[in-house]
């Protein structure tokens, strides 16, 4: 499980020194200004669903909370689309075309399945967020506390 | 100027609408005021998916994201609330901690991305266009998943009805 995951990516890498990495995340802010590609793209995403995250652990409103997970869907949306963009599988045969490398749109397939299940899901959960209103006359989570322990 | 720079100054634009909306979202203390700056960064990431040669997604996503969603987001604000009155208070008493683990999250998504050397496969062009390959893919390769996505909305919309009701004496 953990050899797979962001952490053993960072730790097969050779350390770097302070200076190197101070080097390196200059590097970094510069290219922000001068390069148009998927690191760009990797940042805000990834800094959406951090945000989002931060927003579901902390606010008390259920209504916020729903808000914070389109927060996070979006920026896993985001990351989908970037990956298609620069990452997307090419097929020889395309549909309705002789070109070659076209670009398979499988990322953006997935955008469309994620946007479905966010619409479902905030349809499902402001139902049951006004169903909650009408029996507490409240929305905040920390008074929906009857199933809890 | 390039055409590059045109696109960093529109990459920059959108990028300003995203991060200011989503810290908005998640600072405001008047909902209403968060549904508003959700709506701005939904629309930043709508011209995201145009700088990214997904137009069809753009569409998809002001129609169903700021048509859709948000409407029925500021429509439960406004039954279950008073719009203009401040809460008088929004965050739990996890800000601390959860503010440290989601920086930390971040910095080591950073780090990552910014130790990671890219490699680009060979550009490809959508021929003949964008929206057709996906209706292609979406009737071809994958119906199955979008009959039961057809079917899944259609149970969330039943679902909302039947939860969301009045319940009467007579049921």
């Amino acid at each position: 499980m953990i050899e797979h995951s962001i952490f053993a990516l960072i730790l097969q890498q050779a350390p770097l020194s302070f200076a190197e990495t101070m080097k390196l995340f200059s590097a970094f802010v510069q290219s922000f200004f001068t390069e148009f590609g998927p690191r760009q793209f990797f940042t805000v995403g990834s800094f959406l669903f951090c945000i989002g995250l931060y927003g579901v652990l902390v606010r008390r409103n259920a209504i916020a909370i729903l808000m914070s997970t389109e927060l996070m869907l979006n920026g896993v949306n985001v990351l989908f689309v970037m990956f298609n963009r620069w990452w997307g599988l090419k097929v020889t045969r395309a549909a309705f075309t002789s070109a070659e490398q076209v670009l398979s749109p499988v990322g953006q397939i997935f955008t469309i399945f994620v946007i479905i299940i966010a619409a479902a899901e905030a349809a499902v959960g402001l139902a049951i967020i006004i169903a909650m209103y009408r029996a507490r006359k409240s929305v905040n989570v920390e008074d929906f506390n009857l199933m809890k322990w | 100027m390039s055409a590059e720079t045109i696109i960093i100054c529109y990459w920059w634009f959108f990028t300003l609408a995203i991060v200011l909306g989503a810290i908005g979202t998640v600072t405001f203390r008047s909902l209403w005021h968060a549904a508003l700056s959700l709506t701005v960064t939904l629309a930043g990431v709508a011209g995201y998916f145009v700088l990214l040669n997904a137009e069809f997604l753009a569409a998809v996503q002001v129609i169903i994201y700021i048509g859709a969603v948000m409407v029925l987001i500021i429509s439960a604000i406004l039954v279950s609330q008073n719009i203009m009155g401040r809460e008088i208070r929004q965050t739990n008493s996890l800000v601390l901690p959860a503010a440290v683990s989601c920086a930390g999250l971040f910095g080591i998504l950073v780090y990552a991305n910014m130790r990671t050397a890219y490699a680009f496969t060979p550009e490809g062009s959508w021929l003949p266009s964008n929206t057709l390959q996906i209706g292609w893919s979406l009737m071809a390769t994958y119906t199955l998943p979008f009959e039961i996505a057809g079917l899944l909305l259609f149970m969330a919309m039943m679902g909302a009805i039947i939860i969301s009701r009045k319940e009467t004496p007579n049921d």
